[in-house]
This record gives C-alpha cells, structure tokens and sequence, in this order.
C-alpha cells in the first residue's frame, strides 16, 4: 500500500471526530436518533472542511448493522465496506464527471432494486454542481419521492450553481470555515500521533497560511514533515509555505509608507529571487494594509485582527504618522492596480509599476480641515510676506500641518477688504432681507467660507440683544455654522454691525412646516383647476364670451 | 517513503516543471539495471538512492516518452478538456502495467476548463493505489481552490540571472555580453533564453528590440510634426501584421519603460543593461507621470488585445499615446 496522506489517514470516522461543524453533526446525530432522517440531504460549504467526510460517516450510521445508530460501530461488514470504498449499497459518484443526464437514467433505473445487504441504498453525488441541467431535471422526480429504502446525499461547494427546485427538496447543511485555533489543535493532535515535534507557534502559521481548511492544513503539514528531516524550523516553513515573512511584509509597507522606491524593489527583488508567488504577496500587502487601516481607525482592533498582540503594535507604530485619508487613498490604489497584476505576463514587473504609481499619490486633506485652512488663509494674507515662494517638490501633506498660512499662492491685498468692511452700516428702518444682505456682504468679504453657509440662510428675528438665523441648507451647513469659532466669528461682527452685544441663535428650518405648507398650497391649486374645469363654468364662460379674473376659495 | 498522491508543481514558464516531473518518474521507477521486480511492488532500498540510473530499461522508456504507466496530458488546443479528464480516470481504474508507481503529469493544468478540473476533483483526491498525480501550473491562483487544495504545493524559483548567463556561455557558446542581456530579459526562465538563442532568432531577437525601441519615438518626445505622427502609424501597422510577436513586443517596450523609470531610482537594477547610456539620457528627459501613464497605454493595449480589438487600431491608438507628451 502507497503511503496515505494525513488527510486521508486522519479522515474522520464518527460524528464525534468531525472538527467544528457541531450544527451539523448535532442535527445528523439527533435525526438518527428520533428516526427522522431525510432521503435528501445536501452538504454545502468551502473546500476542506468536511463535507464529503460526513457524508460517509452519515451513510455508515445509516447502514450500520446496529440499525441507523448515531455512532458507526466502524467494524461491521457494511461499515468496513464504506471505509474501504467499495460497498455495494453505497454509491459514491463523482458528479463531475458522471454529469449527463445518461448516468442520471441510469441511476434511475437500479434505484428500485432492492439493497443488497444492507438497510438502506445511499446515493453519494460528489461535486454535484457540476450535473448538466438536464441531469437536474432528470433527478427530480426521484429525488421527490424515491423508494423507501434510497437516500440521497449531495456534496458541493457551489451550491449557488444548482437549480432551486433542487434545493426545495433537499435538506441543506452549510459547513463553516474553520477558526485557526481548531485547526492548530487538531494538527497537534496527529503530530503527537505520528511523533512530530513540532512547536505550537509553527502550527498557527501553518493553520493561518491553511485559511480555514483542514485538508489545506493537513497537505501543508505533510508536506513540511516530508521536507525537514528531523527538526522543523520556522525559517523551513516558511520556506514551503511561501508566505512572505512577516517582517518582509512590514519592511515593504514601511516603504511605500515613506515612499522609498529603491528600498521597495529591493525587497521586490528578493521575494523574486526566492521564487514566491507575486500574486500571492500582492494579496498579502493588501491584507496587511486593510490591518493597518483597521488599526488606523481602532474600534475592536482584536476582534477583526488575527494576529498576536506584538504584531499589532508593531502596526500601531507604523501608522501612527499617517493619516487615515492616505491609507484609504493607498488601499485604493492597491485594489485598482490588482486586476493589472493578475493578467500580466511579467508580473513582477507590474508590481513594481504599481509600487511606483502608489508612491506618485499625493495625501489628500480631509474637506472640512481644507475650508478651514482656505479660511485662515484669507485672514491671515495680510501677514505674509508677498514675495514668498512655495517650495514646489515639498510634501503636500508636511507643509499643509507645518504652517497653514503657506498654503496662499496669491496672497490678495487684504488691507484694502480690511477698510471696505465697514462700508454697508447698520439701518433700524431697513427690513429684515436687507438687513441680512448687507451683514452677508460683509461675511463674504472677510470670511468667505462661512459666507458661502450663511447665504443659506435667512434673518428670523432681530431685536436689541437677540438676533435668531434659520437655516435652510443640510446639515453639513448647520454643523459648519455651529462650530465654537464660526459662532465667535458670526457674533463677533454682528455685534460691530449692529453696535452693541448680540446674542445668537442658529435654528434649522422647520422642514416639515414647509412641506405642509406646500402642501396646502397644492391642494389649493387643485382646487382652483378643478373649478375652472367644472362644465358650468366652462359653459358660462362660453356664452358670456367671457373670461375669469379670480377664484377665490371660500 | 512519504510521497503524497498529487503533486502541484508552480513557477514560471520554462523553469523545469514537466522535466522535474519526468525525473520524478524515473527515480520512482528506476530499475538500477536489473529486471523489473516481479511483485511489482516498490521496495524500500529501491528509491533510497533517491536518483533515476538514467540507463536501465524503464529509466530509458520514461525518457523516450514511450512508459505505458507515465501518463501526460497536455491542453489540447487552448484547453484541457474533459474528455481527456475522463480517459485518465478510465485508465486509472486499471491496474498499472509495468510500473512500481504510476505518475499521471498534467502540464499547464491551469488550462483545464472548468468542467474539467471538477472531474478531476474525485480520483485527486482518492486514486487509486500506486499512482501519483503531479500537475504543473503558472500560478496555484490560477487553478480551482478545491484543486489546490488537495495537492502538495511545490513552488520553483526563478533561475538565477548569473547562473543563467554562464549557463549560456558554458553550454551553448553565446559570448558574454548578449548572455548577460539574455538572462536578464529571460525573466529567470530557461526556456525562454533557450528560444532566445535560437540559431536563427538569436541575431533578430536583439534587432527587434532595436527596432522597436527606435521606433516608439521616446526620443524625439514633445514635437510631434505631421512626419513622426506617419511614422508611428506605419510602424503600428508593421507590427499589427506580426501577430505572434506582439504579446513579446509589447513586453519589451513594457520592460524597457519599466527601465527608465527603475533608473531614476536605483540604476542597478535596470534590465536592459546594455542600452545603460541611451536610458540615461532618455531617463533625464521624461517625468515619472508621463512614463507612468504610457505604461498605462501598453497595459490598455494588451487588455484589449486579449479582448480581441481590431489589432491595427489598438496598436495606433497606443502608439499615438505613447508618442504623447506629458500626461
């Protein structure tokens, strides 16, 4: 006999052994027992994780000699037979390439024969997505209502492929992805069965690199016991894995972080040299990006984060200089630049486009932070000097948070605004509209940002101490006015206009008044046509040859 | 005596993937120059000497391609298809002829269609006693995770830039200097230089890039007159009735490209090592983003391609945006 593979050797013999997909043996065992097993059963989930296993193990208790039992007692003829792979009550088809609807006829013809030895004649379809449609079709009847002693048990991991009137008549399992600490645990297990000795730090990596499957995970440790001799080291791992070393990982995000391009394709270079796959590291910069976004933001950093507390930190430390902004715009880049490197030829090569084109962005500001700094900067234009230059190569982001007053290229000849302030003067007799107006003129002229909310809205009422604006715009208005300084500023000038202390109060307009009022007014409209269109008025108006002025409603 | 029953084989082309698989075969079933053993079984002491005889009578029939029980599936056309997929299960329903350990070598099992793949799922998984799969790839991306999955995944490096170079000079006599330029465009891939220095092709593979690069006008970038504007048309149409060196074209000027930007930051890692002077000079000239969204134009262009445009305009269109100054 050819030696077995772990995955194979350790398959799962009873419910019991099957890893974490408690809610489906729970619901098979507990079936079994209160004899409420149905003839269609259809297991779903990713690759590795335990279907086609279970499907055996439920076709052992099943036929077992003991009668449907929970437990398989694994010894009798009918249990050994379906170990072994060549029972004769126990079908197991591969539905990929028995896919046409001729082997469904077929099938459907030896379905009434009785079983052979055994209680029941099982059905396994493996990959049964990949049946024709009219293989479906042909399976439907049967599978509605078979013969009392044939069951029906598919296994796929694409269940999005198969008709619905399928899935209507069978009973569907989804089996879930397995967590890192299960997988770990169960490879502990048959590493001190086969004498392996190997350390528990190790077995996470290979349980990370295994992303929740335990055949990935157990083909891995096979292939890392084949490989080292003796002792297993992380470097050997790594090796076989061909996971990039973590510290590869942040070395390569530290530089495109500083943007240091010759550091970048350094690194790209030995990940080439060592023969790791490009797409494969790409995917892993990505992952680590969206960590350090995660981290960036810092809500529940553990709970959406895999990995060990130092790591974290280490990102913690990466990305406490950068803004959020710029991650999100590299992240973005990132998966835009994703497809190029999936279809080239060299892809090397488009990696390293990619890393040059990621270290061309520019850090954008946030828009708020960009008004605000808009705003200083026409107050402030007076106090530059005129023939200041820009440095043009510099980091846009650097000089922005230096010094904000830098930001003008054209500083303006404010002392001119300055004089022209004070030209429109406060008038008691002027309405309320005029009033607003000449207070906007000034706000423009000296604060133009907060000009550009105000002229949203309206003077409500003004008395000697109170003066009350409403607000027409959304709230992005509303908050802009009710920011400490936008407040100061608004009294600050009200109270020079006006030539005494003011109070202020910001109000939103009521919306649901306006519409109401609409409202109303539509309704009046409707009215009016509906009078003027009355065949009595029509008339009069035809024999009087006469026209309507007005209609008034009463 | 741990071999698994599939084999994932991975890493560019013309690396060694098949010829690896092919050696495998033999130390599996190397006679060492006795008669085959008559149980048929393997025997520890057999394959402890690790390496195939390369002499013995199965050694030789695995190397000739003439094995019953080495089996190789190759796409036929751009796909494997499924009825090769299912001849290979029917044939390992059987019990092996002659063979210690079957070896089924699937190359390029990245052109499996789908229906394909799926049907291989089964007897991957589970063959039958004393047979081995071994799949060759690009990329494991490239195939069904379910396939992946049940396989053991073994990466290949690239070949060395230096061992390539005096693997050329020692075996096939190329002088120094277009070795060095060999393995360096090679890409770490030996087949590739190998067709490089093809008796024939080895004088045009250098003229064609000569020619290309003289072509796409870097040089004379920001005056485009009526002349150069006919010239590029001209040559985009040349290039469009060349259909099978395109895609390698298109890499080149791609490469080339990547050059002058790579040599604004670190010189050393250029590829084209020997056009050094001319990349300098043509480097100084043009920023960064104008390089950058050429490289754009070639990369819409091969999309495009593979999305089968009409060639002649693509290859015009491109050509006008790579002749296009500034951004």
């Amino acid at each position: 006999m050819s030696y077995l593979v772990l995955a194979r050797k350790y398959r799962p013999q009873t419910f019991d052994e099957v890893i974490k997909q408690n809610h489906v043996t729970q619901t098979l065992t507990n079936a079994i027992k209160s004899h409420r097993v149905a003839h269609a059963i259809l297991f779903t989930g990713p690759r590795g994780t335990g279907k086609t296993t279970v499907a055996r193990i439920l076709a052992k208790a099943m036929n077992c000699k003991e009668g449907p039992t929970p437990i398989p007692c694994n010894r009798c003829r009918s249990c050994r037979e379906i170990t072994s792979g060549n029972a004769v009550d126990v079908f197991e088809i591969d539905g990929a390439s028995n896919n046409g609807v001729e082997q469904i006829r077929s099938l459907r013809e030896n379905i009434n024969y009785m079983p052979a030895h055994s209680p029941n004649k099982i059905y396994i379809i493996d990959e049964v997505h990949m049946l024709s449609i009219a293989a479906f079709n042909a399976l439907l009847k049967t599978l509605e209502e078979p013969p009392s002693h044939v069951m029906f048990i598919f296994a796929t991991t694409e269940p999005h492929k198969i008709p619905v009137t399928i899935l209507s008549r069978c009973q569907r399992h989804d089996f879930k992805l397995i967590d890192i600490e299960s997988i770990s645990n169960h490879m502990k297990e048959i590493c001190s069965k086969e004498h392996i000795d190997i350390t528990e730090e190790n077995l996470m990596l290979i349980a990370r690199e295994a992303g929740g499957s335990i055949r990935d995970a157990l083909s891995l440790l096979d292939q890392i016991m084949a490989c080292s001799e003796g002792t297993i080291s992380c470097k050997n791992i790594l090796d076989i894995l061909g996971v990039a070393d973590r510290k590869i990982i942040f070395d390569i995000s530290n530089a495109i972080l500083q943007k240091d391009i010759p550091e970048t394709l350094n690194v790209v270079d030995e990940i080439y040299d060592r023969g790791y796959e490009m797409k494969k590291f790409y995917a892993n910069i990505i992952e680590h990006f969206r960590n350090l976004l995660v981290v960036k933001m810092g809500k529940k950093i553990n709970k959406l984060i895999n990995l060990p507390l130092h790591e974290i930190n280490l990102m913690q430390d990466q990305v406490q200089n950068i803004s959020e902004s710029y991650l999100n715009q590299i992240f973005d880049l990132l998966f835009k630049e994703e497809v190029s490197i999936r279809l080239s030829a060299q892809p090397k090569l488009a990696l390293e486009i990619a890393f040059i084109r990621l270290s061309q962005i520019k850090p954008v500001l946030p828009i708020d932070l960009l008004i605000e700094k808009l705003d200083n900067l026409k107050k402030d234009a007076s106090a530059i000097p005129a023939n200041y230059e820009v440095a043009e190569n510099e980091d846009a982001l650097k000089y922005y948070s230096k010094d904000p007053q830098r930001i003008s290229e054209e500083p303006t000849d404010s002392t001119e605004l300055k004089e022209s302030c004070s030209s429109p003067s406060y008038d008691p007799d002027d309405n309320l509209e005029i009033i607003w107006n000449k207070l906007l003129d000034i706000f423009s002229k000296n604060h133009p940002a907060l000009a550009a909310n105000l002229a949203k809205c309206s003077l409500k009422k003004l008395t000697k101490q109170n003066i009350e604006i409403e607000v027409h715009g959304n709230d992005y208005n509303i908050n802009m006015l009710k920011r400490d300084k936008n407040v100061a500023i608004i009294k600050e000038i009200c109270s020079k206009f006006f030539g005494g202390k003011m109070n202020l109060t910001i109000k939103a307009k009521n919306k649901q008044n306006s519409e109401k009022k609409q409202q109303g007014e539509n309704q009046n409209n409707n009215l009016k046509q509906k009078a003027l269109s009355h065949p009595l008025v029509t008339d009069a108006i035809e024999i009087f040859n006469g026209k309507v002025v007005d209609v008034k409603i009463i | 005596m741990t071999i698994p029953n599939a084999l994932l084989f991975t890493g560019t082309d013309g690396i060694g993937k098949s010829t690896t698989a092919v050696a495998f075969a033999m130390a599996c079933n190397c006679g060492w120059g006795e008669a085959l053993p008559t149980d048929g079984y393997f025997s520890d002491d057999h394959l402890s000497a690790g390496d195939a005889c390369g002499r013995c009578r199965s050694c030789r029939k695995i190397q000739s391609g003439n094995h019953p029980d080495i089996i190789r599936v190759e796409p036929s056309g751009p796909f494997i298809r499924i009825k090769q997929i299912r001849d290979i299960c029917n044939t390992l329903s059987l019990k092996p002829y002659e063979a210690r350990l079957r070896i089924v070598i699937i190359s390029d099992a990245q052109a499996m269609n789908p229906q394909a793949a799926n049907a291989l799922l089964k007897v991957l998984e589970e063959p039958p006693a004393r047979t081995v799969l071994i799949l060759t790839a690009l990329q494991s991306s490239d195939l069904l995770p379910t396939i992946v999955s049940r396989c053991q995944h073994i990466r290949f490096s690239p070949i060395h830039r230096e061992k390539l170079k005096t693997f050329l000079v020692e075996k096939h006599g190329v002088n120094a200097e277009d070795a060095a330029i060999f393995s360096a465009m090679s890409n770490g891939s030996m087949a590739k230089a190998l067709s490089m220095i093809k008796k024939n092709s080895q004088a045009n593979w250098i003229c064609l890039r000569d020619w290309l690069l003289n072509n796409i006008g870097l040089e004379k970038t920001g005056s485009l007159s009526l002349e150069p504007i006919i010239i590029l048309l001209s040559f985009s149409e040349k290039l469009s009735k060349n259909k099978e060196i395109i895609q390698d074209s298109l890499e080149i000027i791609k490469t080339y490209l990547r050059d002058l930007i790579i040599y604004k930051y670190s010189p050393e890692k250029i590829i084209n090592k020997d056009l050094i002077r001319k990349i300098q000079y043509v480097s100084q000239k043009i920023t960064v983003k104008s390089l950058l969204s050429k490289i754009e134009a070639i990369q819409t262009a091969q999309k495009d391609i593979r999305a089968n445009t009409n060639l002649r305009l693509t290859l015009e269109v491109m050509m006008l945006r790579l002749a296009r100054n500034g951004v």
